[in-house]
């Protein structure tokens, strides 16, 4: 009886420390003065170099950094954390200022919301995991403080920043699949993605990224192959975009937006089963492919 | 050849034999990532993994709020390593001949659950599944534990409670080594073969029931590992009056050139019941009394700040048992391992080397054993496994070598998990 008395006592001892700095916590220090709802908005802060953030997000995203990013990114964001020798897909360099995940043109800086986006959902068949439980005021402090590690946030030159128009969707369909093989082989996907997109095509073993480290074409029939969403949207969009920093080019200057739907209807439907609009199984549809 | 080799392979997919096997499918699914993001290659965890087991099996730098949203549909993970093994145990004083075998062991699959219950709650269970062949199949509780995590609701977890059976987080939880055998002094048992019955079972290979605050506190350099609480010790089934202790651990984590480089510590304490089996003569009671237990470990890893491909990691142990049998004789313990993970191939391949020793003191007890493996990533879910140990004990009496036992086991595996 002694005992359970002991322990009980002590549980509840320990809970009272814990609400005892808890409330230190909430009275004294920087993280009780943050106001996530002040900045849970990007759309007036996106795009725009002139309004930097306050010294207290800063201070918040570099604790929120360092407790959840450093691993990976190291604490000077090179890239280079402790984990960074064990992954195949290495870790964004952040001090460069070159992401792949982006709504903007290419060679373009991304936006807030970019980033945003990327913490939020994660990589897809990378490491980088998914931080949707992270608050969002938090994710929010991290994407300022990720932009302080390159001077290009605040060169002046970078801005405006383009967002990508995606024009008129167009619904997946066997002619927009045939459009899209068409253009597949004529853009020279098949180089490094292969002929039937399985990121087997003959320049799949040379890819360096602009770090140096070796990179491999998706492969478009995994669903689990593609990194950034694979919806036709999100395939469209990095039609639009872009991959900066790696040799995958964006077709907006080459391709009209009508085109790059029908690109990311085929290349969407290399990995989907499902039915089309018109009720055409994607299965029937293989002599488009 | 070829046939064996499938035919091996079949086998071992039909889950014949596994033995430890803690990498959580159920949390890569959750968090949309891979195995990478936690393991080195698993179990072993990396500095990532360290901190999301620190913060109560979320990932580091978030509360999960709601016991719904982002829950995986199935919550359930299930890992399993089967595994074919040779083994061979030589007497070197010529008292008994050599034996040698060749088998599945067993199955032991794993199952795993865990999930945020709603605002700072959150529950972690693992349920291994033991099979042997004519015996009836159990599922055990091996841990099962509610945590209240975020105490000090700053977003980063350094305050977490728990309460249940939970594995202490001791800077190298066997179950996360790499290595294939438990650790000689984490499985010491100084009642093993005395004919007597305890309130618990020390071991720091297993759960234990109790409570305990713990987290990791990132402002000091990179992260103070902690956990301090009180115990009923291993399979207690909760008798508190009989057995007790208390226990505490910190590791903390300073990088160098961006390798980790890890000096930390551990304490045990505790008193247990212990009943004499073999004295129940003429209905009189049998003769009981106390034991007092104590156990202190120090531990230093570091990564080669270079490639930081080279996990080198050790420990040392001393433990004392004041009262081990009637006659009040305390047995002391020294020990430790040494050891060392190696990343060959990203992702992709790796080996280790481990080696332990174990002393025990009073009875001249002398254990060494060197364990070498390796894994290999197959599939996205599927790792294949090699592991080579060698054990030798020793015992002395007067002078006289009364024990030179050595055996050795190679096998040949896979883990795989969803």
């Amino acid at each position: 009886m002694y005992i359970q008395t002991l322990t009980v006592a002590a549980a509840i001892g320990l809970s009272g420390l814990a609400i005892s700095a808890h409330n230190t916590l909430t009275k004294g220090s920087p993280s009780s003065n943050f106001d996530v709802a002040s900045y849970t908005d990007p759309g007036a802060k996106i795009l725009s170099p002139e309004q930097p953030a306050s010294q207290l997000i800063l201070d918040r995203g570099r604790k929120m950094f360092l407790v959840s990013c450093a691993p990976c990114h190291g604490a000077d964001g090179s890239g280079n954390g402790p984990i960074a020798a064990n992954l195949r897909s290495k870790p964004r360099d952040l001090t460069r200022g070159i992401y792949m995940n982006r709504s903007t043109a290419s060679g373009q800086l991304p936006t807030d919301y970019d980033l945003y986006r990327t913490i939020t959902t994660g990589l897809h068949n990378t490491a980088m995991p998914s931080f949707r439980q992270m608050a969002p005021g938090d994710r929010w402090a991290i994407v300022q403080y990720i932009k302080t590690f390159s001077p290009r946030f605040t060169d002046s030159t970078e801005y405006p920043i383009d967002v990508i128009n995606v024009g008129t969707e167009v619904l997946p369909s066997p002619q927009s699949l045939a459009r899209g093989r068409a253009l597949y082989l004529q853009m020279q996907c098949t180089s490094c993605h292969g002929i039937r997109g399985q990121g087997d095509g003959p320049a799949a073993g040379t890819l360096t990224d602009d770090f140096r480290n070796q990179i491999w074409p998706t492969d478009l029939t995994n669903p689990s192959d593609f990194k950034f969403g694979r919806s036709v949207l999100d395939i469209f969009r990095i039609f639009s975009t872009g991959l900066n920093g790696t040799p995958m080019p964006s077709f907006a200057e080459t391709l009209s937006d009508t085109d790059r739907w029908h690109l990311a209807n085929y290349v969407w439907s290399l990995q989907n089963t499902d039915q089309f609009q018109d009720g055409t199984a994607a299965d029937s549809l293989a002599a488009f492919r | 050849m070829r046939r064996i080799f499938v035919a091996f392979f079949l086998v071992v997919n039909l889950g014949i034999l596994t033995t430890q096997a803690n990498a959580v499918p159920v949390f890569a699914r959750k968090y949309n990532t891979t195995c990478f993001t936690c393991h080195t290659t698993p179990p072993l965890l990396n500095d990532f993994g360290l901190r999301f087991q620190a913060n109560g099996y979320q990932l580091p730098g978030t509360l999960e709020r709601y016991a719904q949203a982002d829950q995986p549909s199935f919550l359930m993970g299930m890992v399993a390593q089967p595994m074919f093994q040779y083994s061979e145990s030589k007497d070197n004083l010529g008292a008994t001949p050599t034996t040698t075998s060749t088998s599945f062991s067993g199955i032991e699959v794993a199952l795993f659950t865990s999930a945020s219950l709603g605002s700072h709650f959150s529950f972690y269970t693992g349920l291994p599944i033991d099979y042997f062949s004519g015996q009836q199949t159990t599922i055990n509780v091996e841990t099962a534990n509610l945590m209240y995590t975020d105490a000090l609701n700053d977003g980063t977890g350094s305050l977490n409670f728990r309460i249940g059976e939970f594995r202490f987080l001791i800077p190298y939880q066997h179950q996360v080594l790499l290595a294939n055998q438990d650790p000689l002094v984490y499985t010491y048992r100084p009642f093993d073969g005395k004919n007597v019955t305890t309130a618990n079972t020390l071991s720091f290979a297993d759960p234990n029931f109790g409570v305990s605050a713990f987290g990791m506190i990132p402002g000091i350099a990179e992260g103070l590992r902690y956990d301090i609480g009180f115990t009923g010790g291993t399979s207690s089934d909760i008798d508190l009056k009989n057995s007790k202790a208390i226990f505490g651990s910190l590791n903390q984590t300073i990088y160098l050139n961006n390798a980790p480089l890890r000096i930390g510590a551990f304490f045990y304490g505790g008193s247990q019941l212990v009943t004499n089996t073999n004295d129940t003569a003429g209905g009189v009671a049998p003769p009981q009394w106390t034991n007092n237990s104590s156990r202190i470990g120090i531990n230093l890893e570091c990564y080669d700040p270079w490639t930081k491909r080279f996990d080198f990691y050790s420990q040392y142990l001393m433990g004392k048992d004041d009262n081990v049998d009637t006659a009040g004789v305390g047995y002391t313990e020294t020990g430790g391992f040494v050891g060392v993970n190696v990343i060959i191939f990203p992702e992709k391949f790796y080996i280790y080397g481990r080696y332990d020793i174990l002393n025990v003191k009073e009875t001249n007890d002398n254990k060494n054993q060197i364990d070498v493996g390796f894994q290999y990533h197959l599939l996205p879910n599927a790792f294949i496994t090699g592991v080579y140990t060698i054990t030798n004990e020793t015992a002395t009496t007067a002078g006289v070598k009364t024990t030179d036992q050595t055996s050795t086991s190679a096998g040949i595996g896979i883990r795989f998990g969803f």
